[in-house]
């Protein structure tokens, strides 16, 4: 029962959109992804209240089956996580944007700072064989949650619906 | 003899301790892998946690449907002990639910006193005063920094700066007390000039907003600094003053302390409902299946309880069917077992005393038919036995004193008809003399007397026995070493002689060609009791399968001689002393008759 109402749920989260943008270089592939949301006040407001905020970037490399295996589906070659935790420092009046363990970057500018926030830059995401571009292709999604809620309090977001916004998952084709 | 097991198996009790240990194993995994590692909050990561915390319940439902479909089963086959089996487990049930609503009404209302308690708009208001006062304080810092750099009074200072630094210094520290280290920078960034907190000299002079002035604060472990800036012209010449000064010690982690605090208690106002109500409903999900257990124990628990009940009112039943061979087992040492042990006992009882009250029966009523043999017979015999002996007698006299009597019928002829007359009354003497025999022992049997019960010593009996047939007869020996000399029972000596007398003898007369006679004994436990049990035994012929079954009725013998009351008068002996008796044999191989008689009262 709980199992359905939690893909239940995640289907009914599923409303927002993403952009995701592919960069190949010397057979190394990069991906660019952008939240296009409709949630930036809300994430103004909890950075106000002192509260964080958090992006997870979701990023999936595949490659397409073919011949007798195809029916095994496409094969995941590599996948990438990224977290952004964005903060208001009351002390220096501007915000801070945090990926993993390191400061990626403070600004005065809200516009600035959901510019930043919203967006993960180019990150590499593997190799692909020169030639076999074609067969690539790329898959992202975003997890946005203007409140980062933090441990135990985390578990409402199993059935809270205005707590996390993830978007469906964006395909972009690998192109040389 | 059909047993009924009934026991506490310790299999069950295993399983359900092993259950229950499962149980509480996965709530507090499940239970600290949603409270605790949610914090990925990717659902897929903890698929695990739900399937088995999905899984679980639903195996014991599947077990509880499973034991409910089985009782109304049972009960519409009106099986023995199903309707207290329902009733039982309903109780169970309802004692389930007692206990646990008042319990689940405490735990949310705790819950709810917990959380209103720690949400107290005191402690909000609380954290966010000390927000402000830490941020007022530190604004308060930086403004006062900033107001200092750029007032007159510090242009006025900074004119001893070629001339008397010292001085400069002091008076800076004369005007601003909280200023604690100056550096000036000459128009090529070179540092003319360091006074004060030695933590807070940098390196080199970096771009800056010259409207404020304010440096980024910088964080070091041991303290944070704050700077300010200024641009002066003076004597000619740009130079760029920095003043700052070190926060309190703990400054930095105390201020980010509250913070944090107050990020958990923003959060927790803003989702107190929703949180409440996933608490509680994990409450509910968490004891919902130590219920569906506590049911699943109650249907367990209940099968061991009413076991013992339903196999004594099947025994009952039986036993009141006539059928006395039914006995329950019980392994546990409860108040059950105890009653399961009274039944056995009185069913033992009843089985003994109607055995014994049919063989009196039997044995009274051959007693019957001897004694009126005896009397119809006996009264007969003496005028038939003096009648004969008077004809013999009269004929010999009237033979031997009439001359004539000879020469009437010849001399041979009389003496012929002498010689059969003489040999008929003798037939007819003796006859009539084994027929007195046999009126005494039929009398002796009908008037059989109650034995006289005391302590003898068994060895003793067995002895004088033995001896006497070891003395009779030289082809046959008699071993009665392995008669404890401590075997002492409860008897009258007379009688258990003549039953020791007559299975020796019928040893004996089993063995025409020789053999031997082994007597034994040994102390037995049964059904509660102790007996004395005597092995009787000879490497006879055995005892024909056909007969078996007539060895111990009265007037039954396979031999020639005898009336066949020997083994009927020993068995009426031996239940009289409230024993037993039977045998085993085999043809070609021996008889062993056995012998349970009560234990005496050993000597002190």
């Amino acid at each position: 029962m709980l199992i359905l109402f939690l893909l239940t749920a995640s289907v009914f989260l599923s409303a927002q959109e993403a952009r995701l943008d592919t960069v190949l270089r010397g057979g190394r592939v990069y991906a660019a992804v952008e939240y296009l949301d409709s949630h930036s006040q809300e994430v103004l407001s909890s950075m106000w209240e002192g509260l964080r905020a958090e992006i997870t970037f979701q990023l999936r490399l595949y490659r397409r089956a073919s011949g007798i295996f195809a029916f095994l589906g496409d094969r995941l070659i590599s996948e990438r996580r990224v977290y952004q935790i964005a903060s208001f420092d009351f002390y220096e009046n501007h915000y801070k944007i945090q990926m993993g363990d390191r400061m990626a970057g403070e600004y005065s500018a809200e516009a600035e700072f959901l510019a930043a926030f919203f967006s993960l830059p180019e990150t590499e995401l593997g190799e692909v064989q020169v030639g076999d571009e074609g067969d690539y292709y790329l898959l992202a999604r975003v997890r946005m949650m203007p409140v980062k809620i933090v441990s135990p309090l985390n578990i409402i977001t199993l059935f809270s619906t205005d707590t996390v916004f993830t978007t469906p998952w964006v395909e972009a084709e690998l192109k040389p | 003899m059909r047993i009924f097991h009934s026991s506490t198996t310790s299999v069950g009790l295993l399983v359900l301790v092993l259950i229950f240990i499962l149980l509480i194993a996965l709530i507090v995994v499940f239970s600290h892998q949603i409270l605790i590692n949610l914090a990925g909050a990717d659902v897929r990561a903890n698929i695990m946690a739900y399937v088995v915390a999905i899984a679980f319940p639903l195996i014991l439902l599947g077990l509880i449907v499973f034991q409910i479909a089985r009782l109304i089963r049972e009960r519409a086959t009106r099986k023995p002990g199903s309707r207290l089996k329902s009733r039982l487990i309903v109780f169970f049930v309802l004692i389930a639910l007692l206990s646990s609503i008042p319990q689940a009404l405490l735990s949310v209302r705790f819950v709810n006193s917990t959380m209103n308690f720690w949400l107290e708009a005191r402690i909000g208001e609380s954290l966010r005063g000390g927000l402000s006062i830490s941020l007022e304080y530190y604004r308060g810092a930086v403004e006062n920094l900033r107001e200092f750099n750029r007032s007159s009074l510090m242009a006025f200072i900074l004119e001893d700066l070629n001339r008397n630094p010292e001085r400069l210094w002091k008076n800076v520290r004369t005007v601003n007390s909280q200023v604690q280290f100056i550096q000036v920078f000459d128009e090529e960034g070179s540092e003319l000039l360091f006074r004060g907190e030695t933590r807070g000299r940098l390196r080199s002079l970096g771009q800056f907003d010259e409207r404020t002035g304010d440096l980024p604060k910088e964080d070091r472990e041991d303290a944070s600094i704050l700077r300010n800036a200024a641009v002066y012209q003076l004597q000619g010449g740009r130079y760029s003053v920095v003043v700052g000064r070190l926060m309190p010690e703990g400054f930095d982690s105390q201020a980010s302390s509250l913070t944090e605090s107050l990020e958990v208690f923003s959060q927790l106002n803003r989702y107190k409902r929703v949180f409440r109500l996933v608490l509680i409903f994990f409450y509910f999900f968490f004891s919902f299946p130590i219920f569906l257990l506590s049911i699943l124990v109650s249907f367990l628990l209940t099968e061991e309880i009413i076991r013992p009940i339903v196999n004594l009112e099947e025994a009952t039943r039986r036993v009141a069917d006539g059928d006395f061979s039914f006995r329950i087992l019980s392994r546990s040492a409860d108040e059950l077992s105890h009653l399961v042990g009274s039944f056995n006992r009185m069913v033992s009882e009843l089985s003994h005393s109607r055995e014994k009250l049919r063989q009196s029966e039997k044995i009274s009523a051959w007693q019957e038919i001897a004694q009126r043999l005896a009397h119809e017979i006996k009264n007969p015999l003496t005028p038939i036995k003096l009648s004969a002996q008077r004809i013999l007698k009269k004929y010999t006299a009237e033979a031997g004193t009439g001359p004539g009597a000879a020469a009437e019928g010849g001399p041979s002829g009389a003496g012929e008809f002498q010689k059969v007359l003489q040999a008929s009354i003798s037939s007819i003497v003796r006859e009539v003399d084994n027929l007195n025999d046999l009126l005494v022992e039929f009398r002796e049997f009908a008037r059989l007397p109650m034995p006289r019960l005391q302590s003898v010593h068994l060895r003793e009996l067995v002895e004088e026995v033995a001896q006497m047939y070891r003395n009779l007869s030289t082809d046959v020996s008699i071993d009665s070493s392995r008669i404890s000399e401590d075997s002492i029972v409860r008897a009258d000596p007379g009688q258990i002689n003549q039953v020791l007398a007559n299975l020796i003898r019928n040893a004996v007369q089993a063995m025409p060609e020789g053999g031997e006679v082994s007597i034994r004994s040994a102390v037995v436990n049964k059904e509660n009791r102790r007996f004395c049990r005597i092995w009787i035994k000879d490497s006879g012929s055995g005892i024909p399968e056909e007969i078996r079954g007539r060895v111990f009725e009265p007037y039954f013998t396979s031999k020639a001689e005898g009336a066949g009351l020997g083994l009927a008068i020993v068995e009426r002996i031996v239940f009289d002393h409230d024993g037993n008796i039977w045998f085993e044999t085999q043809e070609d191989v021996g008889t062993t008759f056995i012998i349970d008689l009560p234990l005496g009262i050993t000597e002190a």
